[in-house]
Parts: structure tokens; sequence; C-alpha cells
């Protein structure tokens, strides 16, 4: 907002932009539903976990608390209390990186770049753990 | 005269808009916001709105019992006129919901632009990833299968090995610290009602702050 920047009107520049991008989205979308349908596998039975399927977004975090089983420690409360711990420091960011730019660009702020290039990559590394390793017997600890 | 320009005629009489959208229709946006990684947030809202009208017609033949649960999908599936695309847009825009509030996310903090003066729609910002997160899950868990049914233990079962509140937490949103019948019906009431309220009014503030504030850019 300091910045005199390059302005558009919102009408019809923008709105026109903006539709051709959601009907583009809705296209996918609809080719995605209808050559890849949801899947849907056997019944579950109420206390009986034979297969664990994380879905991808969490398999981070499933891979997270196989690895500290199986590496670490059998304390599981430790594995889940750490995510927690790192969540809140995701949550207090700001509060953390006080720079006075309001934004910069990813090379001007390197530090801060390669530590979030580094847990991305940690993340993608807990994901590939949780489809390789066997989180199944990792639940039984739990029921 | 045309038939819009009576309309609006007609409502700006009654509620003085005319102005209001002439603002709205007027406003100057920053050319910037062409580049495609401002997109991500509003592709995420865009998901959104496919899954609350895919959502509805859902509700419509889903029963959320541990009893009918796995067969009405399986109805939903196979059976209902539709219900297979219906059910499938539903999941790919949940997917393509979560991936975009997460590359949403990466955007914002590569350019650091959470910093000072939007440190609270951060703040609102990671409230709606959680919210996101527990959209996908809960759902996940109504398919009832094999696979969600185990991937939804360890998610409901972990956190109530934190110590202090993990238990209690648990117990507050789902009445007990087991995976029982009953679980489905508290889970599908977090995805149906409480999760999809508190995720609208999160998302309304974040766009008005974006509104008020305008997009962070170093260029």
């Amino acid at each position: 907002m300091k910045k005199q920047e390059l302005r558009i009107p919102f009408f019809p520049y923008q709105v026109v932009r903006e539709l051709g991008v959601a009907s583009f989205v809705l296209g996918v979308l609809l080719l995605l539903a209808a050559y890849f349908p949801a899947p849907l596998g056997e019944e579950a039975k109420v206390g009986e976990i034979t297969a664990i399927e994380p879905q991808w977004y969490l398999s981070p975090l499933f891979g997270f608390l196989a690895f500290w089983d199986s590496n670490i420690s059998p304390n599981q409360s430790m594995a889940v209390a750490l995510p927690v711990v790192i969540l809140l420091v995701i949550l207090l960011l700001p509060f953390i990186d006080r720079g006075e730019e309001e934004a910069e660009h990813p090379l001007k702020r390197r530090a801060w770049s390669i530590a979030g290039i580094a847990f991305v990559l940690l993340l993608l590394y807990l994901a590939y753990y949780a489809y390789t390793a066997d989180i199944t017997s990792y639940a039984e600890l739990l029921t | 005269m045309s038939l819009t320009t009576k309309l609006i005629d007609w409502l700006d009489e009654r509620l003085g808009i005319r102005s209001d959208i002439e603002r709205a229709l007027r406003k100057m946006v920053p050319k910037q916001a062409a580049n495609p990684v401002y997109c991500l947030g509003g592709v995420a809202f865009l998901a959104f709105l496919v899954e609350v009208v895919t959502g509805i017609a859902l509700a419509r033949y889903y029963l959320p019992d541990a009893a009918f649960a796995y067969e009405s999908v399986r109805v939903i599936t196979y059976e209902v006129p539709l219900g297979s695309l219906v059910r499938s847009l539903h999941y790919w825009a949940g997917n393509v919901m979560i991936a975009a509030v997460l590359l949403h996310m990466l955007r914002v903090y590569f350019m650091g632009a959470y910093r000072k003066p939007r440190e609270l729609n951060w703040l609102v910002g990671v409230a709606l990833l959680l919210l996101t997160f527990t959209f996908g899950f809960s759902g996940y868990a109504l398919r009832w299968d094999v696979a969600s049914y185990g991937a939804t233990s360890v998610v409901v079962l972990a956190p109530a090995s934190l110590p202090f509140a993990g238990a209690w937490v648990v117990r507050v949103f789902l009445g007990e610290v087991a995976i029982t019948g009953e679980t489905l019906t508290r889970l599908y009431f977090l995805h149906v009602f409480l999760i999809p309220m508190a995720a609208f009014t999160l998302m309304i503030i974040h766009f008005l702050m974006v509104r008020r504030q305008g997009i962070a850019s170093y260029m």
C-alpha cells in the first residue's frame, strides 16, 4: 500500500480474468471426477483396524508418528506434542519474523526461504515414510 | 431502459444500493493480481463452493449411522443417478481445496507477506488451514470403508495421548476416546455443520481483511 502500484478497474478486467480461472478449475474438476471416480473399499468393522491409508495431506503426520515409534521412542505423547509445537511456531510466525518490508522477494530473505524449503522437503520425506513403512502395526498401539 | 437498469432502479429506490454497486465495480485493483500465484486463495474458495453444492446433494442420500453409512455410500456410488459423479466431484474438489490452501500458504510464507500489518490475517489463515484439514479427515471417515476407518482411528486416538488436555479435547468433540458407531455420527455433525459454519465465518473475515489491507507485494 505504501508504494505506487499499477492499478486496473475491478470490472470488467479482474472479473473476466476471475471467470476464466474459475471455468478452468471447474473444467479440471469435472474431468478428474469423470475419469478418476472417488474410491470405495470394503466396509469397515468397528474395532478392527486392518488397513490405514492416510490422506496425502495427513501422511507427513502419520509418517512422523510411525518414524518416532520405530526409531526414537515408544512414548507417543512426545510424538504428538511435537507437531503441536511446530504448529504454534507457524501460527506465531508474524511475531517472530519482524522484518520491516511488508513483502520481499524470496531471494532477498534467504534464511527464511531455505528454512521453508527444508521444512517442505522434511514433510515430503515423512509422507514417503508413511507410504513405505508398515503403519498398520503402529495402529495396534492405539487400540 | 434495459431490464437490468429497471431492476437496479427498483432496488435502489428501496435499498439505496446503486452507489455501493458502482463503487464495488469501479474499485481499482493492483495489476499484479493477475499473476497466477495470487489466484490460489480464490481457487480454494471456489473449491469450497463446489463442496457446499455437491455436499448438499450428497447429504440427501447419506445416512450418518455406522450401520447404514457404508451401504448409503455404495447406493450413492452405484445406484443414484449421477451419484458417482457428484461424489467424485466432492472428493476432487476437497483435494483441490486442500492443495490450493497449502500452496496459497507457501506463497504467503515465501514472500513474507504475513508481516505487519497482516499478522491477524495469517492467524485466521492458519485457523482456516486446520479447519480445511478437519473437513478432509472428517469427510474421509464418513466413507466408513476399511482404509478410512483405520486412518480415522489414528487421527482421533493420537491426540488423546497428548499430556494435559489431549483426552479432554477428543471427548469434547467426539464424546469418548474410542472409535464406535457413534463417532461416525459426531464426525458427520462436525463435517456438515460445525466446520462449515466456522470456516465460512473465518473466510468472510479473511476476505474483508484482504480488502482492507490490499495484497502484499514487493513488485
